[in-house]
């Protein structure tokens, strides 16, 4: 099969033939191994009916063989039969009927151990093949894949060089990335400070309007503050 | 099979725990592709295509000529030696750009991709950040 995928991924980087989109299998490959991987699915195909055939015909044939072999058994006890009756000649025409059985069953046999021959063969070959199939198929995915790879990165490379973000380094990006980080973690805090900050004034509000806190800021009562001091001066 | 448009509707109304946010752009072309921005971090998109076996998630993290040219092979040697234990994505090279990739089965559903992608654009500022040393 030659090189596989990883082999001619690695001939290509020491050619150092990786321009981008280069295409590492042209298409025209692509459809032979799919021709090839096809064929062989036919051929696998053809074996698997080819098998349930001789084992059609192997089975048969064994039903035969049990057939005949009781045939002979049953045969074999009217000569004994026959034997008790002292019917020599009945018994010689009975063992000449056995014979015949058996020239029978040596043949169904021998046709037998053909069959099981031929079913060991096909399957061993049906193995091989499936074995072989599975291995194209995988190969043909990673081609595929690779090829798919290359396609949709040549897309997004196009794409990456019209969008302008390629104009931005690795390092600019990822400065850019972190000072929004930055941004919003800092607005997150600074919206939690205000949140607790409203949310504290309007617990305030609520108790100095309970008269839960005494309200100490207004003109009155910094005027009540220096009254008693003035009051405690005298 | 995995569906593209199907997945890039269920990612823009996605609203899952993490809490992230995905802006998802179509990508013209004959291969089915489209870009993710993943919660606002337009500079390192996320790019989705997808095979009948697997959904390819690439996010691109630097040009080659980005690299000091005498830090190449240790930079590389460190890639390598992350790539295991970072989570979910790889590090590859494509062209002469570095990305980092993450690819999982086109049967994975939607929370797995939001997961897949969100990894994906935590590693690749951890990546950059971590290998800024070798960066001019």
């Amino acid at each position: 099969m030659g090189q596989n995928i990883f082999q001619k991924l690695v001939s290509l980087v020491k050619g150092s033939a990786t321009k981008a989109g280069e295409a590492i299998i042209d298409a025209n490959a692509i459809t032979i191994f799919e021709q090839e991987i096809k064929d062989g699915q036919s051929n696998l195909d053809k074996a698997k009916k080819d098998l349930t055939l001789v084992m059609a015909k192997s089975m048969e044939a064994a039903r035969k063989i049990s057939s005949l072999q009781a045939d002979v058994a049953k045969h074999e006890a009217y000569v004994e039969k026959a034997l008790n009756k002292d019917d020599e000649n009945l018994a010689m025409e009975i063992a000449g009927k056995i014979t015949e059985f058996e020239a029978d069953l040596q043949i169904h046999q021998g046709a037998k151990d053909q069959y099981d021959t031929h079913i060991k063969r096909l399957k061993s070959q049906i193995k091989d093949t499936q074995q072989g199939l599975d291995k194209m198929t995988r190969e043909l995915t990673m081609v595929k894949t690779t090829e798919s790879v290359q396609k949709a990165s040549q897309a997004i490379s196009s794409n990456y060089a019209s969008s302008g973000s390629k104009a931005l380094s690795a390092k600019e990006s990822l400065n850019r990335i972190k000072a929004r980080q930055q941004e919003t973690e800092d607005r997150l805090i600074a919206g939690e400070a205000l949140r607790t900050e409203f949310e504290g004034e309007s617990l305030e509000d609520k108790l100095r309007a309970n008269g839960i806190i005494e309200d100490n800021s207004g003109a009155s009562s910094v005027l009540d503050r220096i009254k008693a001091k003035k009051n405690k001066a005298q | 099979m995995f569906d593209i448009n199907i997945v890039r509707k269920l990612l823009e109304k996605y609203d899952g725990e993490q809490g992230l946010s995905f802006d998802v752009q179509e990508i013209p072309g004959e291969t089915p592709t489209f870009s993710v921005v993943v919660d606002g971090r337009e500079e390192l998109p996320i790019y989705i295509s997808s095979t009948n076996e697997e959904v390819l998630c690439i996010c691109h993290l630097f040009d080659e000529d980005e690299v000091k040219s005498e830090s190449v092979a240790e930079m590389n040697q460190a890639m390598l030696t992350m790539n295991v234990p970072m989570p979910l994505s790889s590090f590859g090279i494509i062209g002469s750009q570095y990305v980092v990739f993450g690819a999982m089965s086109a049967r994975s559903d939607i929370d797995e991709l939001a997961h897949e992608l969100g990894t994906l654009s935590g590693n690749s500022i951890d990546a950059i950040e971590a290998l800024s040393d070798y960066l001019k």
